[in-house]
């Protein structure tokens, strides 16, 4: 076993009568007794600065001794698994920390680890020649926080001179595989090759997903890359400030892939010729959707966009324009609460922008007389969220300049929010209680379990009221500060993360959740059968 | 009578003469390729094929042929005998791509090794000196391979590295799978052959012919070593970049982490290294470091980042006042960087930044030292005319930037519609195919200006063109076959220049387009390097 110094020196410094625990285990293969060797399982005490790595041996067994009391995060990865967290959580979903105490011993936790599956395949160019640097990337359809289906890259990977690529060790499910070529010359920009979507299209909406089970590998992924007339988006970025041209660094980005590969760059100028109206031009641009960001000191804009590459968008160029500006300051107060210096000090207002591609400003602290400042919110719109309250408090209320706007998004503009105008968080310390217990088909209790809770009714647009947890080692799930209303729980052998944000998909499965109702103040129990990974 | 027996004579030689035809397809498949020029040896004639990878030649004499390719800067030969009977035959030429290198990796255990970073090395030739220089990167996949592709026929050094730093490094803004293990400090880079820095390791040979397969590399568990020590002043955060010398200090968020205070690099092998840091407003000057043992308490000073500003523009035909010349419309010009290429024998450093509409831009967070300017990529006949900072002239010497505040860089692009064309021949007067040509500037300053060689190469038939030359007086040189840029030791080497150049033609642009006949310089003079 290795050790961080680190946490050595932590072990050091609490004095030789501090208790000090055990956490330990295996790790086996899935839907056997067999163990996994060399496995990494890592423990991260919560505020992820101390690591500890312990690998397993020949009978699949990891062991970390003498651990300070503290809450831990255990991880087991291998090349070739899915990798998964504590209590045997795969796929990327949050699993459950260990609060251990002083001199508690965990023993006898158990991973079982899958194989996990890969695309491959060649890329060819519209002469159906391989093509080398393409950078194919497997995009996997899921939920944002706000419960709108997003695609998001999970991994990518460049072709070699054969055309060949690899995405290996992906999670299993569905994938859309995207191919993008390299920038051509600038003499070739008219003839330029542009993103495909496997099987062979340019737009997303024509591709077929390639669907990929544990320890399988898709082999066989060809496609070839279109020939598209790429387009020029250009435009003018204004100064708000000034009126005035505005030297800025201006980004084009995908929205999947954030600050991936798939970004193209420049700069806007002060003084564009007279006798042109931009003051910065991107050339070669693949028809899709981007996010266009323009950046000057503390002065940005950013707005979503889709270039269509078709008709006069192709032979003109897409206009485009960005105001630079600061941002709007909100300003607002939480009441129903006041220890905001002691118990309260983690607590955090978020205003975020309702489209996840584009900026939020970074959560801000409540002081302690209750007021707090978003200082920077670029225009558009937006909805509040609270973390860290009390365990059993809720969200009453939002108002927003006299609006409540818990429901609804609410807009911010430059010159539409005025100085008085304050957001007001209404808090309540009365929130309801659910326990519980997952049970599988065998009604024996289930570990790792995904439990989710999906309000319904006037609750039904306030993403706050949803929820999701995961089941404790002895099958049990807890909810607190839930907001009064009509719920219906749900449990998961396995759940896309935020799945259960979007109405359509919790449609299908509405018949199979238990609904209950929360009064204020009350606890509730709930005993949930678990819905396989088959359904 | 005498008109009867010339047509028949003329008959009887269109019967004499044959028709070569045939398909030119990639090595190993039946796929066609189309565009390639074909040459038949020894004579000028080429043809291209057509876009069913086609081609034909009419009116061929009886006699010895080579039906030439050079693809990638490969040159294929296929040997035809044209006879007087000759039956009209159709002849595959299999087109191989550049050569690669292929191998594996294996862990300590023997298992396969997935994202480690592997590394290509070759002496490089610049006109600032020769160095080892890493030319490829890719990482190795799930089956613990790697492809080192498109080489030039040369010796390499391969590395292969794993920890977090090398993956990142290798991973060149690609996603890596969530489901592959962090390696953490990892296991120290090795070179194939088992030394930890080029001079204990074995070569590679690259052919022509063929691919170097079946390397294996081993990692192993080795003494690794840390670098540490203090950013200046006290508290600040930079971006901190590393290089193993022969590499690429790169300060994208990728490839340098962000330290606050103090810095720490571990898992290193032995060697030598260079640190560089910057945050945008601050940035150090290249800092060596060699490691035999832990090194603690290195210092990296920061100061002011210099911005420097400026403009290109286009003089003569570019400069029509209507028109923009660096808007995308005009695709002769758009997309054009300047770059600042950090003169240094042992690491190579570039800062670049686009240009904007009007030809302008800032190049932001230039760090102090000695920096060549160059604008690319240069479209065809397009030269740079004139570069300035600072109102001195900083075309052929470079430019030093220090900390105090920076002067404006100006750059002045023009087109030359002066051609050189002509063929290769070897010294039995035969086409020389796949021949490099080289105009070599007579004047020793223009000579350490890379952009200032002129090169191209010769295709199937020896026919070469070179368009766009910038006036001067140059050499002009044809190579069958040379290490990539050795001709850069022009630069400094001038005992070198004038064993090469004695008997070379010159070319002079006070004149108008040349046509030259240039003998080869044969491969074997020049194989291992210019000597």
């Amino acid at each position: 076993m290795r050790a961080n110094s680190l946490l050595i020196l932590a072990l050091l410094l609490q004095g030789p009568t501090q208790k000090t625990g055990v956490i330990e285990g295996f790790v086996l293969r899935a839907r056997t007794e067999t163990p996994v060797v060399l496995v990494n399982a890592r423990v991260v005490l919560e505020g992820g600065v101390h690591e500890l790595v312990s690998r397993t041996d020949l009978n699949g067994h990891f062991a970390f001794a003498e651990l300070p009391s503290g809450r831990y995060w255990l991880r087991v990865t291998k090349d070739g698994f899915i990798r998964q967290e504590y209590p045997g959580v795969a796929m990327g979903a949050t699993g459950l920390p260990i609060d251990l105490a002083a001199g508690q011993e965990l023993r006898n936790i158990v991973f079982r680890m899958d194989a996990a599956p890969t695309i491959s395949g060649v890329i060819l160019d519209s002469g159906n020649a391989p093509i080398a640097d393409v950078v194919v990337q497997a995009l996997r359809r899921g939920y944002d926080r706000r419960g709108n289906r997003t695609l998001t890259s999970l991994s990518s990977a460049r072709t070699d001179d054969r055309g060949m690529y690899r995405l290996y060790w992906l999670d299993p499910g569905e994938y859309f595989v995207s191919a993008l070529p390299p920038p051509p010359p600038p003499d070739m920009r008219a003839q330029a090759l542009t993103i495909a979507y496997f099987p062979g299209f340019a737009a997303i909406d024509d591709a077929k997903p390639v669907r990929v089970e544990l320890g399988r590998e898709a082999t066989g992924i060809d496609f070839a890359l279109t020939r598209l007339s790429p387009v020029t988006v250009k435009g003018a970025v204004i100064s708000l400030a000034t009126g005035r041209y505005a030297v800025s660094t201006v980004v084009l980005s995908s929205p999947e892939d954030g600050a991936g590969v798939l970004r193209m760059q420049t700069k806007s100028v002060a003084n564009p010729p007279p006798t042109t109206r931009e003051n910065y031009s991107i050339p070669a641009v693949a028809p899709g959707s981007y996010i266009l960001t323009a950046v000057s000191g503390n002065d940005q804009a950013s707005r979503r966009m889709l270039v269509r590459g078709q008709g006069r968008e192709v032979s003109l160029g897409l206009v485009v324009d960005l105001e630079l500006g600061p941002g709007i300051p909100v300003r607002g107060r939480v009441t129903g609460l006041s220890d905001f210096a002691g118990e309260l000090r983690t607590t955090r207002v978020a205003v975020e922008e309702i489209d996840t591609a584009l900026p939020s400003p970074p959560p801000v602290p409540v002081a302690p007389d209750g007021s707090f400042l978003v200082a920077a919110v670029q225009p558009g719109n937006y909805s509040v969220s609270v973390s860290d309250l009390p365990a059993d408090a809720f969200v009453r209320s939002v108002s927003f300049a006299g609006t409540k706007v818990l429901e609804t998004p609410f807009p911010v503009a430059y010159g539409k929010v005025g100085y008085s105008d304050e957001l007001t968080i209404e808090v309540s310390r009365d929130g309801g209680r659910i326990t519980g217990t997952v049970f599988n088909q065998e009604n024996v209790p289930f570990v790792g379990a995904q439990v989710t809770l999906v309000p319904e009714g006037v609750n039904e647009a306030r993403l706050d009221c949803y929820r999701a947890t995961v089941t404790a080692p002895d099958g049990t799930f807890t909810f607190r500060g839930i907001v009064p209303g009509d719920y219906r729980l749900h449990s998961w052998e396995s759940l896309e993360p935020n799945a259960h944000l979007n109405a359509e998909f919790m449609r299908s499965y509405r018949d199979l959740g238990t609904p209950l109702r929360i009064e204020p103040g009350q606890a509730r129990g709930a005993s949930l059968r678990l819905i396989p990974l088959e359904r | 009578m005498t008109t009867t027996l010339w047509l028949l004579l003329w008959l009887l030689t269109q019967q004499q003469a044959s028709v070569l035809q045939g398909v030119v397809v990639r090595a190993g498949t039946a796929q066609p390729l189309s565009g390639e020029v074909i040459g038949l040896w020894p004579t000028t004639r080429t043809v291209k094929a057509d876009p069913d990878g086609r081609f034909r030649f009419s009116n061929v004499d009886p006699g010895q042929y080579a039906l030439t390719v050079v693809h990638d800067g490969i040159k294929v030969q296929l040997p035809v005998t044209v006879t007087r009977a000759q039956r009209l035959e159709t002849y595959t030429i299999e087109v191989r791509s550049a050569p690669a290198i292929v191998g594996t990796v294996f862990d300590p255990n023997g298992e396969r090794v997935a994202g480690a970073h592997i590394q290509a090395f070759r002496t490089a030739y610049t006109p600032q000196g020769r160095r080892i220089q890493s030319v490829m990167s890719v990482l190795t996949d799930d089956l613990g391979e790697f492809r080192l592709f498109r080489l030039r026929p040369a010796e390499y050094y391969v590395a292969a590295g794993l920890s977090d730093r090398e993956q990142r490094t290798g991973a060149k803004g690609l996603r890596l799978t969530p489901n592959l293990s962090k390696p953490d400090d990892g296991l120290p880079t090795i070179f194939y052959g088992g030394g930890y820095n080029p001079s204990e390791s074995q070569t590679v040979r690259v052919g022509r012919d063929s691919d170097a397969t079946g390397l294996q590399i081993f990692l192993r568990d080795a003494p690794r070593y840390t670098i540490s020590g203090q950013l200046i002043p006290e508290g600040i955060c930079a971006r901190v970049a590393l290089a193993q010398e022969g590499g690429l200090l790169r300060t994208d968020a990728d490839s340098a982490p962000r330290f606050c205070g103090s810095f720490r690099f571990s898992g290193l092998s032995r060697g030598t290294y260079a640190l560089f840091a910057t945050n945008d407003e601050l940035v150090s000057e290249v800092i060596r470091v060699s490691t035999t043992a832990p090194v603690e308490g290195v210092k990296i000073p920061l100061a002011p980042a210099v911005t420097i500003t400026g403009r290109a523009s286009g003089i003569g035909p570019l400069a029509t006042p209507t028109t923009n010349p660096f808007a995308s419309e005009n695709t002769a010009l758009a997309g054009m960087k300047v770059k600042l290429s950090r003169s240094a024998s042992d690491v190579s450093q570039e800062i670049e930044a686009p240009l904007a509409v009007d030809g302008s831009f800032a190049i932001p967070g230039v760090g102090p030292g000695s920096y060549d300017v160059s604008l690319q990529p240069l479209p065809d006949r397009i030269f740079v005319r004139t570069i300035t900072y600072a109102a001195r002239d900083a075309l052929l010497t470079p430019v030093t930037i220090g900390t105090s505040a920076a002067g404006r860089l100006d750059i002045q692009v023009a087109q030359s519609a002066l051609i050189a064309e002509g063929v290769v021949v070897d010294r039995g007067g035969s086409s020389v195919a796949g021949a490099e040509v080289v105009l070599v500037p007579r004047d020793t300053l223009s000579r350490r200006r890379a952009d200032r060689y002129l090169v191209t190469t010769a295709d199937a038939g020896g026919n070469f063109r070179i368009s766009g030359i910038p006036a001067s007086d140059y050499v002009v040189l044809a190579f069958e076959q040379i290490e990539g840029q050795a001709y850069f030791a022009f630069a400094y080497d001038l005992g070198l220049f004038s064993r090469y150049t004695v008997n070379a033609p010159s070319l002079s642009t006070a004149g108008s387009n040349s046509h030259l006949r240039l003998v080869a310089i044969p491969a074997s003079e020049t194989v291992g390097g210019l000597r």
